[in-house]
């Protein structure tokens, strides 16, 4: 007995060694690394990289070529509009197109995806908001919902009470679409501080994918089509402020497309598979092109994606300098987990 | 023999299971009734929707009370056998040592068992009507660990205060910090229930680390 | 058959580097008392809590009823009564609770009323915590216990710590007439040595490091003599004469004590070239013994 006893404090011992120790190594052999910001110039069609060092910004193109600040707002007038208007340099036409400070402002996105925000722990209530309240100001929903194996929940936040009728209602809504209960991915932006809501995308137990949102306290419903072979497996939804766009999806195998309003077009993006249980995935789009940045633990990689048809145009690769010592790690994505990471 | 064990164990450590239990059970009720007044004060619509955007649980002054009741309980409990070397007294009794040694534990788990229970069914029955099923039971989920750290506390506890040599002790309230660092390591709601079975396995486990400080005492080991 | 209750062999301890004893051989046979007598730090309580099973010794083993003293069945421990030095007790019990606790332990040979009648004697209320109990007190407690528990041996570690003379008589006479009528084997250890002479049989006395006498009571006190003569007062004595315990020097007085006849002594005094005149020899008993063994410092 007293033998297994030694032998579980070895192990405990071996436990709290594996955890702690590689990661003090880290801790004590780390440089400091900061991530330059990135973006890419369609007008010179490069990469155009930021860093700040000793207070200082420094530009340089892929070739690690310096350039000024001003030709750094000249090339990349899209985010430097302010800057170019104040100046009285921003141009009315850029590559063919007219511009306005207002047009930038408009049409400039960003959208962030971490690993933890699509794999981590979640509790599956969602809130249906008012698409159409007429107001300016968006307003979180009375309820909650669930989704359960026959059709949709609501439940009061009032008094914690199942809106049989409201339940019933976009129940029916939803199967009268086809939609097959239970769903298998549910995405939506439940937020006051967005400018409007497009609600939520839904793929339902068979692999369809459909908008679903609350239209004046209706049910609004509309199945997407789909690309043959193509099922929806993390779903984002968007409300950038182009209006331009109902959301992103990526598919098993990690291909991503883009879901185009007003008719919902879905389109595959030039970007090769992510694999968002690893990587951080942050799109900064303009009216020209989007620059989409993939982290790893190893390397970070830019990708230029055509505004319009999301073909690759271009990328720029950054390896990580840091090869940290890999260790016992108990998270994991915001879940305990047990692991070697 | 196993009563006679606990009518002990009752007569040294009565007061503060007593004590320790309605902080315990307190804690559990005051939790209970904060987040009711909350839902009565500023409505069920903010709690529910501060839990569904932060997916934190709103009951982390709970957080650390099992594991304080535990370590208490065990030094409540072994202290005083540790005082004047008590201790030798118990051994000699005429009944195996490890059982011994084991009933002692067992009197102080049950107790903390059963504590724990009472808390999660206060927790469940004061929740009930305030919130829905999936937040009711992400809040008892992020709150299992802290109980299960009570008892694994509790054994840590145990097995450091029958050391008799002191440093010994020093390496086993290192080791049992770290360990029980993994009990408290996210409070996000349901963020333990991949690696629940980690902490069913570590706790009841760690009951047998005790037979080591005990073959420590037996050997008459000391700085 | 093996009528010893304890055999202790070849037992050799160190704290550290520090010899406690080397090669410590004794028995104990059935119903003898047997007392280990040694100034403070010699290993009294070392031999004790080898035998109780609460030591490792560095070598040598220690069995009692025939068991390895660190492997004693429970069974064994029923037969055994155990003291601890300054007769711990669970503090946090009263006189009622304890006896309860311990009478579940031992069915069919635990005497209640052996414990009771001890108890009466105290002026204790049966609510009385031990731990607001006096020292005395707390030994009766403890002795009731042992006494209730009826076990045929008696291990009493330092039985005379931190009690008043009428509480050391009042143990030594219920204890020797217990362990007589009863046919007990006792193994003490006391550093008081007043009382042994009436209670134990056998003695063991122990000087740091080794044994100095190891045989029955009545052979110690019928052998051993104290000596005295006078001697010039500029005469250089040794500290080490062999046979000769402790010889002390008070100007012209030279005391000591040895297990040799008068005659016996004048030899080696002689030997010695001591120039000493009107040698006498004296009896001693148990105490002036034990000092004369072990000397004064």
């Amino acid at each position: 007995m007293k033998k297994t006893a030694q032998i579980y404090l070895y192990i405990l011992i071996a436990i709290i060694c594996l955890w702690h120790l590689p990661s003090f190594y880290n801790f004590l052999t780390a440089e400091s690394e900061t991530r330059p910001f990135i973006l890419y110039s369609s007008v010179s069609k490069d990469f155009i990289i930021r860093k700040n060092e000793d207070n200082k910004t420094h530009c340089f193109n892929s070739k690690f070529e310096p350039c000024t600040r001003e030709v750094y707002d000249s090339i990349l007038p899209e985010y430097s509009a302010k800057q170019l208007a104040a100046d009285n340099r921003l141009q009315d036409t850029i590559l063919g197109r007219n511009v306005s400070l207002k047009l930038f402002t408009d049409e400039n996105l960003t959208y962030r995806i971490k690993p933890e925000e699509v794999f981590g722990p979640y509790i599956h209530l969602y809130q249906l908001m008012e698409s159409q309240s007429g107001r300016v100001e968006l307003e979180m929903p009375p309820d909650v919902f669930r989704i359960t194996d026959s059709g949709l929940e609501f439940i009061s936040k009032k008094d914690n009470t199942t809106d049989k009728e409201k339940s019933e209602k976009f129940t029916n809504a939803l199967k009268k679409a086809d939609f097959k209960f239970p769903a298998l991915e549910v995405a939506a932006n439940p937020s006051e501080r967005k400018k409007y809501d497009n609600g939520f995308l839904l793929t339902d137990a068979v692999g369809k994918f459909f908008h679903f949102k609350m239209v004046k306290g209706e049910p609004y419903v509309k199945q997407i089509e789909l690309p043959v072979g193509v099922i929806p497996v993390h779903t984002f939804v968007t409300e950038f402020a182009g209006r331009h766009h109902l959301g992103f999806f990526f598919d098993a195998k990690g291909y991503s497309y883009v879901i185009e309003l007003p008719e919902n077009k879905i389109i595959k993006t030039g970007l090769p598979p992510v694999d968002l249980e690893n990587e951080e995935f942050f799109v900064m789009g303009n009216i020209f092109s989007w620059t989409v940045r993939i982290s790893g633990q190893k390397e970070t990689t830019w990708y230029a994606l055509d505004a319009k048809s999301y073909k690759l145009l271009d990328k720029f690769t950054l390896e990580s300098k840091l090869k940290p010592l890999k260790g016992l790690s108990f998270k994991r994505n915001g879940w305990v987990e047990l692991g070697w990471r | 023999m196993l009563k006679a064990i606990f009518y002990k164990e009752w007569i040294k450590t009565g007061l503060y299971f007593s004590l320790a239990g309605l902080v315990m059970l307190g804690f559990a009720g005051y939790i209970g009734i904060y987040l009711n007044r909350v839902a009565d004060l500023a409505g069920m619509k903010q709690l529910w929707e501060y839990m569904l955007s932060s997916n934190e649980p709103m009951i982390t002054l709970l957080k650390y009370i099992p594991l304080i009741v535990g370590i208490g309980g065990a030094v409540a409990q072994f202290a005083p056998e540790m005082h004047r070397k008590c201790l030798k007294l118990t051994l000699h009794l005429p009944y195996e040592q490890h059982k011994l040694l084991g009933s002692m534990l067992l009197y102080g788990c049950s107790l903390l068992g059963i504590f724990s229970l009472i808390s999660f069914l206060i927790l469940y029955l004061s929740y009930s009507n305030i919130l829905p099923k999936e937040l009711q039971t992400g809040l008892l989920e992020s709150a299992l660990p802290w109980y299960l750290a009570g008892i694994c506390g509790y054994l840590f506890s145990a097995w450091i205060v029958l050391q008799p040599s002191t440093k010994k002790r020093v390496l086993q309230i290192i080791v049992a910090a770290f360990v029980l660092k993994i009990f408290f390591i996210t409070d996000s709601l349901g963020a333990y229930m991949p690696s629940l079975w980690l902490l069913l396995i570590i706790t009841p486990l760690t009951s047998i680390l005790s037979i080591i400080s005990l073959s420590d005492f037996k050997e008459g080991r000391q700085d | 058959m093996n009528n010893n209750v304890i055999e202790c062999i070849n037992l050799t301890h160190y704290y550290g580097k520090r010899l406690i004893y080397k090669d410590l051989n004794f028995n104990v046979p059935k119903g003898k008392i047997l007392g280990l007598l040694g100034k403070n730090g010699t290993g009294k309580t070392t031999t004790i809590n080898i035998l109780s099973g609460y030591l490792k010794p560095f070598s040598g083993k220690c069995l009692i009823f025939n068991q390895e003293a660190n492997a004693i069945r429970p069974e064994t421990r029923k037969r055994i009564g155990l003291l601890i030095e300054g007769h711990v007790q669970y503090q946090f019990m009263n006189i009622e609770q304890i006896e309860k606790f311990y009478s579940a332990f031992f069915p069919g040979q635990w005497k209640r009323e052996a414990y009771y009648g001890l108890m009466e004697k105290l002026k204790v209320a049966p609510k009385q915590k031990i731990n607001k109990m006096s020292n005395g007190q707390r030994s009766q407690v403890a002795l009731g216990l042992i006494l209730a528990q009826n076990p045929e041996l008696l291990v009493l570690d330092d039985f005379s710590l931190g009690l008043d003379p009428g509480y050391r008589r009042l143990f030594v006479e219920y204890l020797r007439n217990y362990a007589k009528s009863e046919n007990k084997t006792v193994f003490l250890t006391s550093h008081i040595i007043q009382d042994m002479e009436q209670l134990i049989d056998d003695c063991i006395i122990m000087d740091y490091g080794k044994i100095l006498v190891q045989m029955p009571i009545k052979d110690l006190l019928s052998t051993i003599k104290r000596y005295r003569c006078y001697v010039p007062e500029r005469q250089v004595v040794k500290e080490n004469i062999e046979k000769l315990y402790h010889p002390e020097k008070h100007k012209v007085l030279l005391e000591f004590c040895s297990f040799e006849p008068i005659e016996e002594v004048e030899k080696i005094l002689k030997k010695e070239c001591i120039d000493f005149k009107n040698l006498k020899c004296e009896n001693i008993n148990l105490e002036d013994a034990f000092i004369g063994l072990t000397g004064k410092y």
